[in-house]
């Protein structure tokens, strides 16, 4: 678009605004060394605290985490865990104890939690239909459904997909005390999901209906918008390892309270070599267990509050040094530059001097002075009067111009001349050319 | 005898220069000796064919018929015209290579076609006033033009068809088709198109806008009015209606609708004088002329009937070859007799002629060419750096896809069932595989979604953003108050919008000198009269304080300009021509008053007894001249065609104006042969003092000779342009036989210039020598302390002028470019040999005088131009050196010098040096120049600069910017070239930097995702990442963003180094924001990883946080390092990442998109605040702690400067304490 930028008409002068000479009142910060420390120290000072904080919140949530994939295994089926999982005969109930260590407060979540179960594997993301959980209408529009869209008989599959498919059907039950600990699944899933991403009036259809069944089957008398555990489940976990809550327990579990866990171990993660986990769960304000954001927040803010003494150290101990002697823009490496330029000359100067012709003679010996060191030339200002510098001015340089040429006519040199003259200043000295020096040869 | 008036001059301003071998006409005029040079020169040319000829731009001319026949008498007067003569002859040999400059250019078209016979098929016929005959067998073009590129049907295909040009574009439509195949569709289709439709879409709306403008400004064009005739009376008729073959009739003022060839005019001798400012900018008055022949014809009364031949359109505004068959007789036409489109009538009421070309075949409209299209050095860097981009790029698709081989092999048992992958497909009723092609296309299908979706890995957006930017520092540039000319009210023009930073960047500053560094105003100083110097030394205004003038008819004409005048020579001037002193200053004058081809005009003052006599004039000099002799008592009054009219010391007398050979370069000079009152017949030649040395009779006055020679010598070491004056009586038989041929080649069809050139040499001769003058061009205001602050700047200025030696060096001294301190290596050779040896000598001294003088010199980089050595070379020198093997020499030569100064050098050698430079360095060219001699510089260098001057708009036209004087060049490089340069070198890391950290977190998450390429982010938030996210502020920054104010870039300008050493973007800073790039997509990316590992997170709210974390840390990254905010920057930066705040809320509120409503659930947890925060502060640190650590222990010069700016220590450390450059020498001045 290398266009011309066409200028206004002539004779239209611009409003020569402070905008259009780019001179708008702006402010120019700068980082000066007051204002770094400060700032470090701010952050360090901010963050310190928010580390400690949330490390102390970790640090109260109680947390049970049992995995149970491997030893709700009966013992004569370790070697063949899949073909136990896949048999429909085989009895999956599996009862365990856990103790609480310390006193949950309520709620106590429940979650789930599966490894190696990449949840966010593009295939497996994409294999859902939005429209179709959200109204009865849609129901046929099953395209990005593959492989579990329609049913062998070619009716659509609700909900569709392989998420749904695919979800998790163990089951816990909990006891303490022998008394049947109630498992409240309100409120597990989002509000805004059950109320516009899931339609109430979509129910199950054909679902876990072809030859392969992923999971959980669904009650088809209930719509979707109720089915709490599918909402949990079509969120798509982050990350491989993802816990998905299961319920909330709304009684507080008292220390070195025994909790016997019925599991129906239903979910296939042997074929993949997945773990399951069963986590009970205490919350904070900073959410589960997880220490990492209080490491974190305490590590960033020593870190600036050391980079604020370091810097006030270096900046006490090793200021940085004036310019002033050598100017604004003055900077080490020119110095060094320069000294090295002098020694050079030094040098060059005293192979000079041990040279030198004893009958030397310069005008410049009886013309100047020494002050303070230095030659100063006697003033030169009033020596010569106007006419005078103006021959100067217009004769010298002619002069010898002339001269060339006059000589150059008598020698019989025509064509051309070559040579340097070299000028220095007001002395002149003339090394005249070749072609006339071979000519006198 | 003068009274049978001779035909009308024909006054071709840059003839044609061919002719023909043999005329029989001249035979009996040419000496036998120079007809067999003439034979001898030209047949081996014939032989060649006339191919090497036509393309030549400079023709091998009529001067080297001179130098073969005059080497006699040249080889015994000056070196210089010794020198003149071999230059000329090897000029040919130069020129025969097919390079075409500026104008030069198209005069060698026109001269190419004026050497051929117009021949029928050639030939464009015009019946006069004929329209329907002339356009019924050729298809004319009408007077309709049309500067649009589309139309409302072509637009879209067109405009597409330009914008796909760009490599970039197709590489985005090539990505956006990929992601159209079902198996490839990593986004959905929507999605992929935007980042592409919408860059489209801007340009295709400010093409469309431009479009508009223009065809409005055609449409005005089109409509307007004019007479035409018709049904014998002019009637009105829109421009767009006028056809090729009608008579116009144009009214004074008027502007010209098409190319006319003048019929008659309002003034009895056929006169008419336009204006051409439209058209090549000068202001000046230009006479044309209609042909005796129709004249008195009246198209009202009597139907002229007539036949043009003329030649097919071209370029050539100074050029034009016709002939007219009216009557029965032929004439012949040039370019005098035609008037083209866009010129104004002045001073004649009305002027009628006939349409000859029209619309788009006007020269105007043929001349109008787009601006010359140049790649900033930057954007060439950057194409590395994209090359290491996309060199990521496909790594990070290896790892991915690499990845993804080896985790589809491990799993390949268990795909078929696995939960989130399940590769059977039992829907059909039958097993399938679905949508798996394969391990090997499973691995490809990865590798290309993995380009999909890292796409803005190569920044596409940055090609527009730098579009944009270029064209907001254009338009700060234009509206700079300081690149403003109040005194011919030019503003700064932008004419290439590519190179804009490459103005911080220049090393070498070619300039041009008449008009460039001098105003180009010239004003009469003092003249050698008989070999007597006046120098008007002790003249003063004050006495003469209303100058000269002369009172007629009660009336007093005054001339415009005052020339202050010797006293001396004024009473010599007013005794008249009573002593021999005084008959040769009354020559001398009336030569000056009559030798040119100056228009005087008569204007009213406020004042209505006085009256003010204006010298229009192409020529700057010759109006010097004119008012020179004005002063002194000789006022040219009246110029028609036939006679002009002098007042003598108040007596008014006419001359006859016998004959005129007008001015061109080849000959350099011109005569007039007038016919005086008392019936004598003289010739007045003024020219060039080489050119005028060969003609003049050496057998004469010879003391006289050498006495002038002096002081032209002594004039020209003072800085004055010279022209020697000349004249000869001439007898009958002379003037006779002169008139005899003169009116042959006027009338002549055929290399009727060369003809015309050939009679000229042939009656300047043996002229005896009145005298020679002396013109000062003054110095523009401002250039010594322009070329110093650039000298200071570490620029190396060299100055390219056609001006004489002396003259060279004296206005090198008064710009201060030349110093006393110096010292000069001159080299001056005749030929091939000794300009060897002259520079091998050259080389010796200079390196002499490093080692004990100039060792500062050797570190010269960091003291910018520690100026010890200066070169002056002339242009007979280069034409040995350039394209020889020597020219390596030189250019290490005049790499070792500071100053480079070269006289007498053509237009093509000024190109060549340029490239002698520009091959052999990285370093940025700058060329500046203002006439059309400079144009191909201009073209050449990598920076082209105009000035707005004097001399026409030929060196504008082919410029890049162009502006009004050259102190600007100070501000404009200094200031805005180093503006600009940083801004853009600044814009494109951080753009680099901007998209490889989104590509990078993208690319973290890809590894958790069984390398599947799901993104977290939602497709919506990557395409509007780059186009609305993070768009603005780095225009706004790119544009806005002032390192430094604009008084401490001219107070220091020192700090221009940072271009030269490519501080704002080099390989080094890529490297080091990569690295800055890969930390912060870490923190990005990790932090939320670890944080919400093993929670229940969904990947919409991760993906929600990544989003902001990513695009306010990208801000505020650029925050940090604005320097300059103002309320248009906070605006930008804190208004962008509100805006993406507002889209994700809005992106989370569709309740379709699988990510519904996740930024409000999980913005209501404190983790994610938390992880905000902990992100942004992380990721900031290391280059927060590496930027100050740099900025305060290793300071560029740049910060020093804003340390001193901000805390006020600037004024009180003074400018002489930061003098590292030690330029200023006081010794200077006493030798100014």
């Amino acid at each position: 678009m290398g266009g011309e930028v066409k200028a206004p008409k002539i004779g239209e002068r611009a409003a020569y605004s402070r905008f259009t000479q780019q001179e708008l009142p702006a402010c120019k910060p700068i980082l000066t060394p007051g204002w770094v420390i400060t700032t470090f120290i701010f952050v360090g000072i901010i963050f310190i605290p928010i580390g400690l904080a949330s490390l102390f919140a970790s640090e109260r949530v109680v947390e049970i985490v049992y995995r149970y994939d491997e030893g709700c295994i009966p013992t004569n089926y370790s070697d063949q865990k899949l073909a136990y999982i896949q048999n429909s005969t085989t009895n999956k109930t599996c009862t365990r104890s856990l103790i609480v260590p310390k006193q949950m407060k309520r709620p106590v979540y429940v979650y789930y939690q599966l490894d190696n179960f990449y949840q966010n594997h593009r295939r497996y993301v994409k294999s859902r239909s939005d429209k179709q959980l959200r109204s009865n209408a849609s129901e046929g529009d099953t395209s990005s459904c593959d492989p579990e869209g329609v049913a062998p008989d070619k009716h659509p599959i609700v909900p569709c997909g392989l998420i749904a498919w695919s979800l998790f059907n163990d089951t816990y039950g909990f006891l303490v005390n022998n008394e049947a600990l109630e498992v409240s699944k309100r409120n597990i899933a989002w509000k805004s999901d059950q109320e516009h991403k899931f339609g109430s009036d979509v129910y199950p259809k054909n679902f876990q209906s072809g030859g392969l069944i992923g999971g959980a089957k669904l009650n088809d008398t209930i719509p979707l918008s109720e089915q709490a555990d599918l909402i949990v489940w079509m969120r798509t976990a982050a990350f491989p390892t993802f816990r998905k809550l299961y319920g909330k327990i709304e009684m507080d579990l008292e220390a070195n309270e025994n909790v016997t866990v019925v599991i129906q171990n239903n979910y296939n993660t042997y074929s993949f070599g997945g773990k399951k986990k069963l986590v009970l769960s205490t919350t904070s304000w900073i959410g589960g267990k997880n220490d990492f954001l209080g490491v974190a927040y305490l590590t960033v803010g020593g870190l600036c509050l050391f980079l604020a003494i370091s810097f006030i150290l270096v900046y006490v101990v090793k200021p940085r040094q004036s310019r002033k002697k050598f100017g604004l823009l003055e900077k080490h490496k020119d110095y060094v530059v320069r000294a090295q330029a002098f020694h050079k000359k030094e040098e060059a100067y005293g192979e000079k001097a041990a040279f030198r012709n004893p009958d030397e003679f310069y005008f410049k010996m009886i013309k100047t002075r020494t002050i303070d060191g230095v030659h100063k030339l006697e003033s030169q200002a009033n020596k010569y009067t106007p006419e005078e510098l103006m021959l100067i001015k217009t004769q010298d340089i002619g002069y010898v111009l002339q001269k060339v040429q006059v000589k150059k006519r008598l020698s019989g040199w025509i064509d051309g001349y070559g040579g340097v003259w070299v000028i220095y200043g007001r002395e002149m000295a003339l090394g005249f050319t070749r072609e006339e020096e071979d000519g006198e040869r | 005898m003068a009274s049978k008036r001779p035909l009308l001059i024909p006054s071709p301003r840059t003839p044609n220069s061919q002719d023909l071998p043999s005329i029989p006409l001249y035979s009996d005029l040419v000496n036998p000796q120079s007809q067999s040079a003439n034979f001898k020169s030209f047949s081996p040319m014939d032989s060649n064919g006339n191919n090497p000829i036509e393309n030549s731009p400079i023709p091998p001319n009529s001067t080297t018929l001179y130098s073969a026949s005059q080497r006699s008498i040249s080889s015994i007067l000056s070196a210089n015209s010794g020198g003149n003569s071999v230059r000329e002859v090897n000029f040919s040999d130069v020129g025969t290579k097919p390079v075409r400059y500026g104008s030069r250019g198209t005069e060698s078209e026109a001269f190419s076609m004026s050497q051929k016979e117009i021949n029928d098929e050639d030939a464009r016929l015009i019946y006069i006033n004929d329209p329907g005959k002339t356009n019924e067998r050729f298809e004319f073009s009408g007077n309709s033009i049309k500067t649009a590129k589309y139309s409302i049907l072509t637009f879209l295909p067109r405009n597409l068809f330009e914008q796909f040009h760009r490599v970039a574009y197709i590489y985005f439509l090539v990505i956006a088709i990929l992601n159209q195949l079902p198996q490839l569709a990593v986004f959905g289709r929507g999605a992929s198109i935007l980042p592409l439709a919408f860059v489209l879409l801007v340009t295709a709306v400010k093409d469309a806008y431009e479009d508009f403008r223009r065809h409005r400004s055609d449409r005005i064009e089109n409509n307007r009015l004019a007479w035409v005739l018709a049904n014998d009376q002019f009637q009105q008729k829109k421009w767009k209606d006028i056809r090729v073959g009608e008579i116009l009739k144009i009214s004074a003022n008027d502007t010209l609708p098409c190319d006319i060839v003048l019929l008659s005019t309002s003034d009895p001798t056929g006169v008419a004088y336009v204006q051409t400012i439209n058209l090549d900018g000068e202001s000046n008055l230009k006479t044309r002329y209609a042909k005796q022949e129709t004249l008195s014809k009246l198209p009202e009364k009597e139907k002229i009937t007539g036949l043009i031949k003329c030649e097919k359109p071209n370029r050539n505004i100074y050029g034009f070859q016709a002939n007219m068959e009216i009557d029965g007789k032929r004439v012949s036409l040039g370019p005098s007799n035609i008037i083209l489109r866009g010129c104004e009538l002045k001073n004649t009421a009305s002027a009628i002629g006939v349409a000859v070309y029209a619309g788009r075949e006007t020269k105007a409209m043929l001349n109008n060419s787009g601006a010359p299209s140049k790649r900033s050095r930057l954007e060439t860097r950057m194409n590395r750096e994209i090359i290491y981009l996309s060199v990521f790029l496909i790594a990070l698709c290896t790892v991915v896809s690499a990845c993804a081989a080896v985790w589809l092999r491990r799993h390949r048992d268990e795909l078929d069932y696995l939960p989130y992958y399940r590769k059977k497909d039992f829907s059909e009723g039958k097993e399938d595989s679905y949508n798996y092609y394969g391990w090997g296309m499973e691995i490809f299908f990865t590798f290309l979604m993995s380009v999909i979706v890292f796409q803005i890995m190569i920044p596409i957006s940055l090609y527009i953003s730098m579009e944009l930017v270029r064209v907001g520092q254009a338009y700060f540039m234009i509206r700079d108050s300081r690149l403003y000319d109040e005194a011919s009210n030019s503003k700064f023009q932008c004419r290439a919008l590519n190179i804009n930073e490459d103005l911080g960047q220049i090393t070498y500053v070619f300039s041009d000198k008449t008009g460039t560094l001098t105003e180009n105003k010239m004003e009469f100083q003092c003249a050698s009269i008989w070999g007597v110097d006046y120098s008007g030394r002790k003249a003063n205004l004050q006495g003469e304080q209303l100058g000269y003038s002369v009172q007629v008819d009660g009336q007093v004409l005054r001339p415009k300009m005052k020339v202050k005048v010797d006293p001396e020579l004024l009473l010599l001037s007013r005794s008249g021509k009573d002593t021999q002193e005084g008959k040769h200053v009354h020559d001398f004058f009336l030569a000056l008053a009559a030798c040119n081809t100056i228009v005087p005009l008569v204007t009213d003052t406020s004042d209505p007894a006085v009256r003010l006599v204006d010298y229009q004039g192409e020529s700057p000099d010759e109006q010097a001249l004119a008012y020179a002799a004005a002063a002194y008592g000789f006022m040219l009054i009246e110029r028609t065609s036939g006679h002009i009219i002098i007042d003598v010391q108040g007596e008014r007398t006419r001359f006859n104006v016998l004959g005129l050979h007008e001015f061109d370069s080849d000959r350099k000079r011109m005569s007039v042969i007038l016919g005086f009152p008392d019936k004598s017949v003289k010739v007045f030649v003024k020219g060039a003092d080489t050119s005028m040395l060969s003609v003049i009779d050496k057998s004469l006055n010879l003391n006289i000779i050498r006495a002038t020679e002096a002081h032209l010598q002594m004039y020209s070491t003072i800085g004055l342009r010279t022209l020697v004056i000349g004249m000869r009586e001439l007898n009958s038989s002379e003037f006779e036989q002169w008139h005899f041929s003169f009116e042959a080649a006027s009338t002549s069809l055929i290399g009727r210039a060369a003809l015309l050139r050939k009679v000229a040499s042939n009656i300047e001769k043996n002229l005896s020598i009145l005298g020679a003058s002396g013109i000062e061009d003054k110095l523009q205001q401002g250039v010594p302390e322009a070329i110093e602050s650039l000298r200071m700047a570490g620029m190396k200025v060299w100055v390219l002028t056609g001006d004489k030696q002396e003259t060279a060096i004296s206005i090198g001294y008064s710009s201060k470019l030349l110093t006393s301190k110096m010292t000069q290596i001159i080299i001056n050779s005749g030929s091939r040999e000794s300009c060897r040896r002259s520079l091998e000598d050259a080389m010796v001294m200079s390196k002499k005088l490093m080692t004990v003088s100039g060792v500062t010199h050797d570190t010269g980089r960091s003291s910018g131009g520690a100026a010890t050595l200066a070169l002056i070379i002339d242009g007979t020198s280069l034409v040995y050196i350039l394209d020889s093997e020597l020219e390596e020499q030189l250019f290490q030569l005049a790499s070792k010098c500071s100053v480079v100064l070269c006289c007498r050098v053509a237009p093509l050698q000024k190109a060549g040096i340029v490239a002698l430079i520009k091959n052999r360095t990285d370093d940025m060219t700058l060329a500046i120049g203002d006439g059309a001699n400079d144009v191909s510089m201009i073209q050449m260098a990598d920076v082209g600069i105009g000035i707005s001057g004097q001399e026409g708009r030929q060196a504008v036209m082919a410029s890049d910017f162009a502006m009004g004087q050259f102190r600007f060049l100070v501000p404009l490089l200094l200031v805005h070239g180093h503006w600009n340069y940083q801004r853009m070198g600044y814009m494109i890391l951080y753009n680099f930097y901007r998209n490889a950290v989104f590509v990078f977190v993208l690319f973290w998450y890809v590894l958790f995702t069984c390398f599947s390429l799901t993104t977290a982010i939602t497709e919506w938030s990557s395409m509007l990442y780059s186009i609305i996210y993070t768009s603005l502020p780095t225009i706004v920054v790119g544009i806005l963003d002032k390192d430094l104010s604009r008084r401490t870039l001219l107070n220091y300008p020192q700090l221009y180094g940072s271009g030269h050493r490519h501080e704002s973007y080099n390989l080094k800073l890529f490297w080091v924001t990569m690295m800055d790039t890969v930390w912060q997509s870490a923190v990005i990316f990790f932090v939320p990883l670890f944080a919400y590992w093993k929670s229940p997170i969904d990947g919409s709210s991760i993906g929600d946080l990544w989003t902001l974390a990513v695009v306010i840390l990208v801000n505020l990254h650029l925050a940090m390092d604005v320097m300059r905010w103002t309320w248009i920057t906070h605006a930008a930066i804190w208004g962008s990442i509100i805006a993406t705040c507002i889209c994700v809320l809005v992106i989370d509120a569709i309740p379709s998109l699988p990510g519904y409503w996740a930024i409000f659930h999980i913005g209501k947890t404190r983790l994610f605040w938390l992880c905000l925060l902990g992100i942004l502060i992380a990721g900031l640190i290391p280059r927060f702690v590496v930027k100050f650590l740099n900025q305060y222990y290793n300071p560029r010069d740049i910060h020093i400067a804003r340390e001193a700016e901000k805390f006020g220590n600037l004024r009180e450390l003074g400018g002489a304490e930061i003098e590292m450059n030690p330029i200023l020498d006081p010794s200077r001045e006493t030798t100014r």
